[in-house]
């Protein structure tokens, strides 16, 4: 019996770890799953929807809609049009702030999750970011959400 | 069309304040595909559209412990335009309440029984469809649920009460002679990205007298994920008391190749029903995947010499197979 629960623990410790780095998914499948539990993503960089954030964020005239390759997508564009294509790119990125939220269940789980959120943020800006700001809230599942706000160095 | 008259022509769509919660989705997912089934006398080649759909969802939160939630999903057929005489049919379709004890919703969207599948059927939508050899694949209309917070770590339930409406689609499925009843569909299982188990089980869902149990499991080792599904049916009506059991295999050779295969074998929908499907994927980037398929779906029903087999009484006979390759488009 003793070696089974150690088997069981094992298990279980494994399959948490594994949970802990559940990356979300595209929105629609998100959708189809029909899981009301699943964590909170942020798709407002994603796709139709990040498309349609840029399209109606306020206060942003002549804001450039960016929809084509993988690399524009994350970002909100703030560059001028008389710029250079490498200019662009550039300004782009260091212009660039942005949110990350996580989500845990206890107050416990969040350093771990708060470290999760810099390679993330890290892979948007490339060359490296500065934290502007972070929020604490417990939202309606229970759970406690940390938001991050980054800004690309 | 440019970009910017899209946007405005969508913002007609939805109210600017409300746009910070609403998360819109969508994919379009089709395929090109050689059908040679049992009851047409040549193969053919078919541009078929496979569950594309468009949607938003979304939520509010009331206050710190209560949130409202909502999703409005249609599915489009980019192959002909059209699904009868409808552009868009309905998908899952919810209003709900979400706190600390749990979401209740109601509307018209997938059973407990039918979400319980998890990612088991690597051939959804497609001719490999569990649904060809399986029951319980039901979106049922007139569907209040609750679903607990998940707890202990991954476990949660749902149960949701399938209402009886005289003028819905339930009542037609009853057989004569009985009263239209309500169904109950619940399910309860164990969800991680390493590891999924549940069962579920129906109760006069598809029609009274027809209740269904379903078990179902998959195990992600690194790049590899299995699945396992059973189930049991029973129809009350006939005495019909059949079951099937499926199992399926993905392999992500490298982030771009994914090699999948399943099988299946059933008496639920029909006798001696059997699926077989492999398939190969090219993840071309994060949104966009093209794929290609082979599926063979056969049952025991014999195919009646001398009698045109097209004609209704050759119909329930199937030995037939499908090869295709499509593109799969979230957006």
């Amino acid at each position: 019996m003793k070696p089974l629960a150690i088997i069981l623990l094992l298990v279980t410790a494994s399959v948490h770890s594994e949970e802990s780095n559940t990356e979300c998914v595209p929105a629609v499948d998100a959708a189809d799953s029909m899981n009301v539990n699943q964590k909170e993503c942020d798709y407002s960089n994603e796709g139709l929807n990040g498309f349609l954030q840029k399209a109606f964020k306020k206060g942003e005239d002549g804001a450039v809609l960016e929809t084509g390759t993988a690399a524009g997508k994350n970002v909100v564009s703030e560059e001028k049009f008389t710029e250079s294509g490498a200019n662009k790119e550039k300004n782009k990125i260091s212009n660039q702030k942005f949110n990350l939220k996580v989500e845990v269940d206890q107050w416990a789980n969040l350093p771990v999750a708060r470290a999760q959120l810099f390679p993330a943020a890290l892979e948007k800006c490339g060359n490296g970011f500065a934290v502007i700001g972070e929020k604490y809230r417990n939202v309606a599942t229970g759970k406690i959400e940390l938001s991050m706000q980054f800004a690309c160095e | 069309m440019k970009k910017t008259l899209l946007a405005v022509t969508l913002a007609s769509l939805f109210p600017l304040a409300a746009m910070a919660d609403v998360v819109v989705y969508g994919k379009a997912n089709v395929s090109v595909q050689n059908a040679d089934e049992a009851v047409m006398d040549d193969s053919r080649v078919e541009l078929v559209s496979n569950a594309s759909r468009i949607g938003v969802k979304g939520g509010e939160e009331v206050n710190s412990s209560l949130k409202v939630i909502y999703q409005f999903e249609y599915q489009t057929e980019v192959d002909d335009g059209t699904n009868g005489s409808q552009t868009f049919g309905q998908r899952n379709i919810f209003l709900g309440l979400q706190g600390v004890a749990g979401t209740i919703m109601g509307g018209h969207f997938d059973t407990p029984t039918k979400v319980a599948q998890e990612k088991v059927d690597l051939f959804n939508d497609l001719e490999g469809d569990i649904t060809h050899i399986f029951k319980g694949e039901i979106r049922a209309s007139n569907v209040v649920q609750y679903t607990t917070p998940t707890f202990a770590g991954g476990f949660a339930g749902s149960v949701a009460y399938v209402t009886e409406e005289n003028d819905g689609t339930f009542r037609q499925n009853n057989p004569a002679g009985t009263e239209p009843g309500n169904g109950i569909s619940a399910s309860f299982g164990y969800t991680s990205a390493a590891f999924y188990a549940g069962v579920a089980m129906d109760q006069d869902v598809e029609a009274e007298g027809i209740d269904l149990v379903r078990a179902v499991a998959r195990v992600t080792l690194g790049a590899v994920q299995l699945g396992v599904l059973a189930e049991q049916y029973e129809n009350e009506n006939t005495d019909y008391d059949e079951d099937g059991a499926f199992v399926s295999a993905l392999w992500n050779i490298t982030d771009k190749w994914v090699l999948k295969g399943q099988y299946g074998q059933s008496d639920v929908r029909m006798f001696e029903g059997e699926s077989a499907s492999i398939g190969l994927d090219y993840k071309m980037t994060k949104a966009a995947t093209l794929f290609s398929y082979a599926t063979k779906v056969e049952n025991g029903l014999p195919l009646l010499i001398g009698v045109p087999p097209a004609t209704t009484i050759n119909t329930a006979h199937r030995d037939d197979t499908y090869i295709g390759a499509g593109v799969d488009f979230k957006f």
